[in-house]
């Protein structure tokens, strides 16, 4: 089974080629195979085989062994599975502290932050925050649209020289509910990066 | 109680164009046209200006501009009835009809002169800023252009109705009515005309206290007003002044004392044209 994400990006990558389906046919019906064996046997150049081949044992799927033929190493490919399981556990790209808690963060705005909060008309929250990066004429702005809960804790995030409040009195001032929690400490994170939000030492 | 002025002195003139401008005009026809021609223009120009004063009236409710619109008919009718002549000795001759518009324009200019010592023609944005600067102190500028919350109250929407036909009717703050909530803007003397003929406000950008019908106040300042006090105030004790005045306002008028508001707002003795 491939659990590790990096790994599920690549056969992603690989599976969605238009010939896979042929080339994980003969690796199936082939006790071992080489590159240059299967891309003949399909018609295909030896180089995008090998490409598949690789990416496949990169993935953790292939088994590749080296031989030698009068002196010139190549690799076979070996593949011994039924079928191939992915699983993916989303809660593990969160990048929560160890404990999976809410850190404890004393956060407040930063002085003279370049930044714009548009004001929701329905309501008294933020819909959007924009924030400049960059210098001159080089600036560029980035806008980020908010989910309500994420522009209700803005709308209490305290006032430069206000006294620092933690993620979780905030949240209780902004009426938002604890299952918004990595919402909005992903925003406290990114407008932390773009010096928007200031963390008490 | 003597309040230490923090905002910078108003040094503004502009309320005082307009009659500047109408009069200059009426000089220079009459100079070049002669003294009916001169005093007939200055009569149109005036009778225009009753409209708006009118107009003034329907958005505010305030007496105080149903007045001027009626002082400043009658003036232009004034102007508009009486008889020149102007190679005798006496210019202007006062037909029975333009006698009685003098006297009626007199009458209400009287009532108009107390109406301005008295404060109740008077726009009340400077006094409330200057009330929710009385206990913040200076500090470093920490302005920032987000609206503060500031409290939930337990309301109606009724309430909040009457409170903002009051502030309105009393010159102290424009209402802005939404669907949630209304916003209140302090309007100081010199701005009113932008607010009282400008049906495109972009109220969000200026000073304001919001009162939600669900009970949320919130606040916002303006850089522009912010930078009114003559020296960097905090900014979020000034936030939550301002809105906290306006809280109290608002329970003044709940108790049915909403002349304590005039009142407060009578204790900081600002000029009359500020």
């Amino acid at each position: 089974m491939i659990s590790d994400f990096e790994k599920i990006k690549l056969f992603g990558a690989i599976i969605s080629k238009e010939y896979s389906k042929d080339l994980l046919r003969l690796l199936y019906l082939y006790k071992d195979i080489s590159s240059s064996e299967a891309a003949s046997r399909l018609g295909m150049h030896i180089k995008t085989v090998q490409e598949f081949f690789d990416a496949l044992y990169e993935a953790g799927l292939l088994n590749k062994r080296e031989v030698y033929e009068s002196k010139r190493p190549y690799f076979r490919y070996s593949f011994n599975l039924n079928r191939i399981d992915l699983s993916l556990d989303v809660k593990e790209l969160i990048d929560l502290n160890k404990s999976g808690e809410t850190p404890e963060l004393f956060i407040r705005e930063k002085k003279n932050a370049n930044v714009r909060f548009t004001t929701a008309r329905s309501k008294l929250f933020f819909s959007s925050v924009s924030v400049w990066i960059g210098q001159g004429r080089e600036t560029i702005e980035k806008k980020v649209n908010l989910t309500i809960p994420q522009g209700r804790f803005l709308f209490n995030l305290p006032f430069p020289n206000a006294e620092f409040l933690s993620i979780p009195e905030i949240m209780k001032k902004a009426d938002v509910s604890d299952e918004h929690i990595s919402e909005i400490i992903d925003i406290v994170h990114l407008l932390t990066e773009h010096g928007v939000i200031e963390i008490k030492e | 109680m003597i309040y230490s002025r923090k905002l910078k002195p108003d040094r503004d003139f502009t309320g005082l164009l307009p009659a500047f401008f109408s009069l200059l005009l009426g000089a220079l026809i009459g100079v070049i046209y002669g003294p009916e021609e001169g005093i007939r223009v200055v009569g149109v120009i005036v009778f225009v200006y009753s409209i708006f004063g009118f107009i003034a009236y329907y958005r505010t409710r305030s007496v105080g501009y149903l007045l001027s619109g009626l002082y400043m008919i009658s003036l232009s009718l004034v102007f508009l009835s009486v008889e020149v002549n102007e190679y005798s000795r006496r210019v202007f001759v006062y037909t029975p009809f333009s006698k009685l518009f003098i006297v009626l324009t007199f009458s209400l200019l009287i009532i108009l002169l107390y109406m301005l010592f008295t404060k109740k023609i008077k726009w009340r944005g400077r006094d409330i800023l200057e009330l929710a600067a009385v206990n913040v102190n200076e500090g470093p500028d920490s302005y920032t252009d987000r609206p503060r919350p500031i409290a939930n109250l337990e309301l109606t929407r009724d309430e909040v109705e009457n409170f903002a036909e009051f502030l309105k009717s009393n010159l102290i703050a424009m209402p802005y009515y939404e669907q949630e909530r209304i916003l209140f803007v302090p309007v100081r003397m010199g701005q009113e005309y932008f607010y009282l003929f400008n049906n495109n406000v972009k109220y969000w950008d200026k000073t304001w206290v919001a009162f939600d019908f669900d009970g949320k106040v919130s606040a916002h300042i303006s850089k522009k007003d912010y930078l009114e006090y003559r020296k960097n105030l905090e900014f979020d004790p000034l936030c939550e002044s301002l809105g906290k005045l306006f809280i109290e306002f608002f329970e003044d008028m709940r108790k049915d004392e909403a002349s304590r508001i005039i009142d407060k707002l009578n204790e900081v003795k600002i000029g009359f044209f500020s």
